[in-house]
């Protein structure tokens, strides 16, 4: 069995050396003073192209903090991220926790985009009493069950209804009034949280679900849903889609000559993809956790310094969640002036954001309640002329929302 | 459930049928002659929706127009797989048959990640949204188009198959392949262009159906299951038994989703199948023959 | 007696030295529960593909049958693996046999076959997904319980470790006496020609339900132990269809002739991802092109698998004193 051992540990050695430059970017320091931190990304499988730009968000915030001095308090270490393919898959994703747990050591880990994949591997780390950062998955039970160990910078489920409601009670006040809702949601992870949610607030804030569309990710016609929502009576819609299907059903919404006031959710919705679909979707609105045109210091050098690393290219409300998460991580580190996992954990649970590179996202403070939340906001934006730009609240708009016709 | 939701119900159920037929007729005449299922069929659609959007992005094409530039390419891709892959593969087991057009629809997914990365791409032109108004109730342009063309083509083949050389030869194929070879016909040439024309089919449905839908390298297998059932149900080498097995899955997909939860009225086509093949395995049109 | 369960014992022995290795580091321990659970179930599904011709599609329904009884059994009853595990297998094997009357009363084979058993656990997915109580998409977590030895719940890995060395024993011990008595014939002859079989007074329908529901159960355990040893369940992991495809392509690879090829299968192929993974990083889509071309190309090329290959090495010397029986490559053409 010894003999074994040493066989296959020469193996990874050899592997190792080999793939070296591969993984750990070339710098001159020994590689035990960098600060780890596994990145949990899917870069194959249905979310692909989701998390190849987490990737570049994560990325960017690590290069930042490693071309401004890296960790002061730690003489200057560098941050070092251990990327992994999550394959959008949730077992991949437990395993891959694990690996960079306890084969890897990192200190701390981040991702891993939709709930179902973010939700196997929070659960090794608060095992393992690691720190995981959650970038993205909105899955409510995430911070709400106690798990010590992990933290989140995005927006909980519940409470985008609560932002949505606030909206409308906004349009009101300047005379746009939309009374009656209607839904059509995806019936897969995140449309069936995002519909609870929708279902059990709207309502209570005066604006009534007249009905409830459900559809399933790649269906090819929304003919029937189209007519259901237009026949419903509602001049208000709140869809929860992914890009792809967004266009179709905006399609068919428009080749029933259907406009009512549209709210998308999130990243999935203030999209590329959903652009392109043309007149459709222009005079959409989309409730995201953060847009590029957000009048903040630090969200403008995000932005600018994103469009200097992939020219031609904006990042989306995602993105600057994963920049963030990554920052944040970083920044704890250096205020418990250690790369230990509890020491990480502890500062987390202290530190205070307002200004500085990582106040990036709309709220005012980043910080991280008992259950490791932050009390991260929405802000709506709308497409205007193929572009998405920020309309609400006014403190951090671009604009005021344009009308829904004409 | 209104009146004016039913009809438009059946209506998109009938136009998605029509286009699902256009897709399932390929696996229908593959399994009718070569008595082999391919895993990889919605990958090949995958590719010849890429052919579509590449020629409208970069040519500038229709994708009515695109469709002869397509298809073609998709036979021939047919034809070369035959040779390459699908004649040896026949000599195989069944289970490993199954590997390997497994393995090749894994393969064509990865390829196209590789070479298209995985963002959704679009067709966005004036037909996007317009639509043809029948009462009440409604079909989308590029849905009309798609279904029309596949309506044509199912009749275009039924033609082939009953007054044409080639035809006869299939079905004399389909029915008894040692018959046919003992009558001197050549089986390898047969099967070579059942394969083509089994893509070819995918290369007309490709460009039509980017332009409803998108395209990205997984969007095949949204069509795979669904053409394996609609195979089955009508019977698998029938085309009488395509058209009809695609116009019952589209209509019961179609008003189970707007009558139930969306996940519950996807399992309605698989209901459908396993009722079929409890109840009438031959499929509702059976090709008759065996080998 | 020993010779006739060697085919169980070495691998077993295999199994309890990988598990020593595994005490010694927890990553290793990681990819021996993965190889060991998804291996051994893909050992139980062969005894239906590889020795009797009935190529299931749709595994993963008792496999999801399995985890979800455990979860949902937790999480509504309080019920631990005791009463879950048994549950579980009893509603494995109720389901194969409805499934199996079902299907075989009207003689459906091969692709048809394949194709149903995959519709039956497409729809399982797809009601699971919308069912409330047991947790839509999102899936169940099985929470943690102060009475943590009654859920097996355990800090570190290796006592599922141990639990798995035991399952894979079981699976192994019991197929292989299947395999080596009268109904491992039967088996074997229904795959080579049922109409054969038949005429020669095999009783076809009867042993085609013992192994399918035998499959079943041990499948079913698999599941039951998957759900502890994660604490997570969800309809993609655990109804989908790639786990059924997994099964698939352990068993090509490995050898669908042998009773521990597919549990070589998986002994290669997992590790070999997990590698791959970590030194070649992420987004390179390369390397998964290579494997699925390789796959293919095995599938065409070497019908017995790399265990069929191995194991007639192995047999070389003693292939005149035994039978050939369980040698014999893999299915040969079965219609």
């Amino acid at each position: 069995m010894t003999k074994f051992r040493i066989d296959r540990r020469q193996t990874l050695l050899m592997g190792a050396a080999i793939a070296m430059p591969a993984i750990v970017p070339s710098r001159g320091r020994a590689a035990t003073e960098a600060l780890k931190i596994g990145v949990l990304v899917p870069t194959t499988g249905v979310h692909a192209s989701d998390g190849i730009r987490m990737l570049k968000a994560h990325q960017l915030a690590a290069k930042m903090i490693n071309e401004s001095g890296g960790l002061k308090s730690l003489g200057g270490a560098k941050v070092e991220l251990l990327v992994t393919d999550i394959q959008s898959k949730p077992e991949v994703s437990r395993a891959e926790a694990e690996r960079l747990i306890s084969r890897e050591r990192v200190s701390a880990l981040t991702g891993a985009w939709a709930s179902a994949t973010t939700i196997p591997a929070a659960q090794i780390a608060d095992r393992n009493r690691t720190p995981f950062m959650i970038t993205s998955a909105v899955n409510d039970a995430l911070t709400e069950q106690g798990m010590k160990y992990v933290f989140r910078t995005a927006v909980k489920a519940k409470w985008f209804g609560g932002y949505i409601a606030d909206f409308l009670d906004y349009q009101k006040s300047k005379g746009i009034s939309v009374g009656k809702i209607a839904l059509a949601t995806e019936d897969g992870p995140a449309g069936q949280a995002v519909r609870s949610n929708y279902t059990s607030v709207m309502p209570g804030r005066g604006y009534p679900i007249l009905t409830d569309e459900t559809f399933r990710t790649g269906t090819p016609d929304f003919s029937t849903i189209a007519t259901k929502l237009r026949t419903s009576g509602a001049d208000g819609l709140l869809t929860c889609a992914y890009a792809e299907d967004s266009t179709v059903l905006l399609r068919a919404l428009a080749a029933q000559g259907f406009r009512p006031l549209y709210v998308g959710f999130g990243g999935a919705h203030v999209n590329q993809t959903v652009l392109a679909a043309g007149k459709p979707s222009d005079r959409t609105f989309g409730v995201v956790e953060w847009s590029p045109d957000l009048n903040k210091p630090a969200s403008q050098a995000f932005v600018k310094a994103f469009a200097e690393a992939h020219p031609g290219e904006t990042p989306l409300s995602n993105q600057a969640q994963a920049f963030v998460a990554t920052y944040a991580l970083a920044l704890a580190a250096d205020a418990a002036k250690s790369t230990d996992r509890n020491a990480i954990r502890e500062a987390l649970t202290t530190l205070k954001i307002t200004d500085g590179p990582a106040a990036v996202l709309p709220a005012p403070v980043l910080s991280f309640d008992e259950q490791g939340q932050s009390p991260a906001t929405c802000v709506i934006v709308q497409a205007i002329e193929g572009k998405f730009v920020t309309v609400w609240p006014e403190a951090v708009a671009a604009r005021p929302p344009a009308p829904v016709q004409g | 459930m209104s009146t004016t939701i039913f009809l438009q119900a059946l209506l998109s159920g009938l136009t998605n049928g029509a286009i699902y037929a256009l897709v399932a007729v390929g696996l229908t005449l593959v399994f009718g002659v070569m008595r082999i299922v391919n895993f990889a069929h919605g990958e090949f659609l995958m590719l010849a929706m890429y052919g579509g959007y590449l020629a409208f992005t970069f040519l500038g094409l229709d994708p009515i127009l695109a469709v002869f530039l397509v298809a073609p390419v998709l036979m021939l891709m047919g034809y070369l797989l035959f040779d390459g892959l699908i004649r040896p593969a026949l000599k195989v087991p069944e289970i490993n048959q199954m590997a390997v057009t497994l393995g090749l629809s894994l393969l064509l997914q990865y390829l196209a990640l590789v070479a298209f990365k995985a963002d959704n791409l679009l067709v966005t032109q004036e037909r996007s949204t317009a639509s043809i108004w029948l009462g009440p109730v409604l079909i989308q342009m590029p849905q009309a188009i798609a279904a029309l063309a596949s309506i044509i083509l199912l009749g275009l083949f039924y033609l082939v198959l009953r007054k044409t050389d080639l035809g006869l030869i299939m079905r004399v194929v389909s029915q008894s392949r040692d018959g046919a070879a003992l009558s001197g016909i050549d089986i390898s040439g047969t099967y070579r262009w059942a394969m083509a024309i089994g893509l070819g089919t995918l290369g007309i449905a490709g460009p039509l159906m980017v332009s409803a839908l998108y395209v990205n390298p997984h969007v095949g297998q949204l069509f795979t299951l669904k053409a394996f059932v609609i195979v089955i149900v009508g019977g698998m080498g029938s085309f009488g038994g395509v058209l009809i097995g695609a116009l019952l899955v589209g209509i019961a997909e179609s008003i189970a989703a707007s009558w139930l939860t969306a996940s519950v009225a996807a399992a309605v086509p698989f209901a459908l199948l396993i009722l079929v093949m409890l109840l009438r395995p031959e499929g509702l049109v059976p090709a008759g023959g065996s080998r | 007696m020993l010779r006739r369960f060697l085919p169980a014992l070495v691998p077993t022995m295999l199994a309890i030295a990988g598990f020593g290795v595994g005490l010694a580091d927890p990553y290793f321990m990681e990819i021996f529960i993965m190889v060991g659970l998804i291996g051994t179930v893909a050992v139980a599904w062969n005894l239906m593909a590889g020795f009797t011709g009935l190529v299931s599609l749709g595994h993963s329904l008792f496999f999801g049958i399995g985890a979800y009884t455990v979860a949902y059994g937790q999480v509504g009853f309080g019920l631990g693996p005791l009463a879950t595990w048994p549950i579980a297998m009893l509603m494995a094997a109720a389901s194969a046999l409805c499934i199996g009357l079902l299907c075989f009363r009207y003689g459906l084979r091969g692709y048809f076959f394949s194709i149903a058993t995959l519709a039956f656990s497409e729809v399982a997915f797809l009601l699971v997904s919308a069912t409330l109580w047991l947790g839509r998409s999102d899936g169940m977590m099985l929470p943690s319980s102060p009475d943590a030895l009654r859920y097996l719940q355990f800090d570190h890995k290796w006592p599922y470790g141990l639990i798995i060395v035991a399952f894979l024993a079981l699976t192994l011990f019991l197929s292989q006496a299947f395999l080596t008595a009268r109904p491992g014939y039967y088996w074997r002859a229904l795959r080579d020609n049922e109409g054969a079989a038949e005429a020669l007074g095999v009783p076809a329908m009867r042993y085609k339900l013992l192994v399918f529901a035998l499959s079943a159960v041990l499948t079913a355990l698999g599941g039951a132990i998957f759900a502890n040893t994660f604490a997570f369940v969800d309809p993609r992991s655990t109804l989908g269809v790639e786990l059924s495809i997994q099964l698939l392509v352990f068993g090509i690879i490995g050898g669908l002739g042998l009773l521990w090829g597919p549990l070589l299968g998986a002994a290669l192929l997992i590790p070999a991802g997990e590698l791959l993974r970590t030194y070649l990083g992420s987004g390179f889509h390369g390397i998964n092109i290579v494997a699925y071309a390789l796959l293919m190309m095995l599938a065409l090329l070497l019908p017995q698998g790399l265990g069929g290959v191995l194991g007639a090495r192995l047999a070389r010397p003693s292939a005149e004193k035994r039978a050939t029986a369980d040698q014999a490559p893999a299915v040969e053409a079965a219609s």
